[in-house]
């Protein structure tokens, strides 16, 4: 395969959580040690990682809980440093910032898409001019995006984090079982968008438990199992493989 | 630590005006708080203390000068404390390096600052200070005040990840440092043979610039100058130091 499809590029890929070492009973002896101790144990949560995910495919990644999504997204998107190998991304990656988790309680429903989009780096002018379709696209009136976040019911936080996500047409998107959230009309709309977000080019990641989501955007994925990966190919090899 | 890059002031500006915005949101005076927690402060130490002073000229003008830089030091270092942490949401979902959090809250904190101290020149006027060229000493004295203080919030706020006791240690240590500075009374009540604990403390040296500066009317001295210098880059070092030796462990711990 021709290099310059490849969007991302994993090859053996170790990546370790730092637990504290010292726990609360021991903190005397960290103390003591002044610092020269290892501050950290290291448990690794990632194995020897290979992954090749081609510039305008939608690639699946299936696991169980404690499988290791959340960590390998986190390093695909920058969050954490792998202890080896080498990692190539060739693009921006818009990171897992949906569904609110970057709302600000206390702030207003304007002033938080300011708030998220500057954190996922988007430059003023392009704010102003996303405010229009974050407005449409999450269905909150100018009354609502006017009022403290901490007043919104959880479905109109996850449709304006979501909305905030898709505005920017971002080169490398990643959903980590975002689409669980909001009445059904709304998913439906998100599918929608995230097949407009493929047409346009853009390399989708999309992160679940379950098969059936992955199967209605993604043609091809992985399993995860335990830090490993235990199988790649196409989606209905992924589902046989994964049920069985 | 690397250079900031544009995209990084990006984030930083956003950070700076969400911490400005979320310090008065759902408070009636908003802003005017913080020219009134000096005010009420200044009030109780001038009622207590000046008759324990008599000696102290002034001693208004005095205790407003200290006041407001201790003021800073403490709201700035206690936000900064539980900056990382709090700050774990968006640590986990999007990079922004760790260093930020506090940095905006120092950064929210100068300028609040700054706007408070516009006010109280006009108060340090009526109260008789010498309004003269010495003192824009007050800006390099602010700079490395907040060089200091970021470098010793930075080592809090690192540590108060893995041990949230430190919040609590600092929460019951600053009051007893701050009757171990000269902010409410001369250093010439300390008896000789103390004095070199007082020396120890970086911030005597920081409190008495300013009350040089402010209260006596002088210009900062050379030695002053390379004192503080030195002062505000071994805090930066040393909470640098210690953030990057535990930078690593942010998101497995929070």
């Amino acid at each position: 395969m021709d290099h310059n499809d490849l969007i991302i590029e994993c090859k053996n890929l170790n990546v370790s959580f730092y637990i504290q070492g010292h726990g609360i009973g021991s903190f005397k002896e960290f103390l003591l040690s002044l610092g020269t101790k290892k501050p950290f144990v290291r448990k690794q949560v990632l194995f020897d990682l290979n992954l090749e995910i081609r510039r305008g495919e939608c690639f699946g990644i299936l696991g169980r809980n404690g499988s290791g999504k959340s960590t390998l997204l986190r390093v695909l998107s920058g969050i954490i440093k792998p202890d080896s190998g080498t990692l190539r991304v060739n693009g921006d990656v818009a990171p897992l910032l949906a569904l609110g988790v970057g709302l600000e309680q206390e702030l207003s429903g304007y002033e938080n898409i300011e708030l998220c989009s500057s954190l996922m780096r988007i430059p003023s002018e392009k704010i102003k001019k996303a405010i229009d379709y974050i407005r449409e696209f999450s269905e909150l009136s100018h009354e609502q995006l006017s009022m403290q976040v901490k007043r919104y019911s959880s479905g109109m936080m996850s449709r304006l984090g979501f909305a905030i996500a898709v505005a920017y047409d971002p080169e490398i998107f990643i959903i980590d079982e975002a689409l669980s959230v909001g009445d059904l009309f709304f998913r439906e709309k998100c599918y929608k968008r995230i097949n407009e977000i493929i047409a346009s080019g853009a390399t989708i990641i999309f992160v679940s438990q379950e098969p059936q989501e992955l199967k209605k955007i993604c043609k091809r994925g992985m399993i995860l199992k335990n830090g490993h990966v235990s199988f790649v190919g196409t989606i209905d090899e992924i589902e046989k493989t994964y049920l069985s | 630590m690397g250079l900031i890059k544009e995209d990084h002031l990006i984030v930083l500006k956003s950070l700076v005006i969400k911490d400005l915005k979320l310090k008065y949101k759902n408070s009636i005076l908003g802003y005017f708080w913080s020219l009134l927690h000096p005010i009420i402060y200044i009030a109780i130490f001038y009622v207590v203390f000046s008759n324990a002073f008599p000696t102290v000229e002034n001693y208004a003008l005095y205790v407003i000068s200290g006041i407001l830089f201790w003021t800073f030091f403490s709201t700035a270092t206690s936000q900064m404390t539980g900056a990382i942490v709090s700050s774990a949401h968006i640590l986990k979902s999007v990079f922004i390096p760790g260093y930020f959090f506090p940095l905006s809250l120092l950064m929210s904190a100068v300028v609040n600052f700054i706007l408070s101290l516009v006010p109280f020149i006009f108060i340090m006027i009526l109260l008789g200070a010498k309004i003269d060229f010495n003192l824009i000493c007050i800006f390099p004295i602010i700079i490395l005040f907040s060089i200091f203080t970021y470098g010793f919030g930075l080592m809090l706020g690192s540590l108060n990840v893995f041990y949230r006791d430190v919040s609590m240690i600092w929460m019951s240590f600053s009051p007893a440092i701050f009757y171990a500075t000269p902010v409410a009374y001369v250093i010439d009540i300390v008896p000789e043979k103390w004095l070199f604990i007082y020396k120890l403390n970086p911030l005597t040296h920081f409190l008495e610039a300013t009350h040089h500066v402010i209260y006596n009317g002088l210009w900062l001295t050379w030695q002053e100058l390379i004192i503080l210098t030195a002062l505000a880059l071994i805090s930066l070092y040393i909470g640098m130091s210690i953030y990057k030796k535990l930078e690593k462990g942010f998101v497995s711990n929070l």
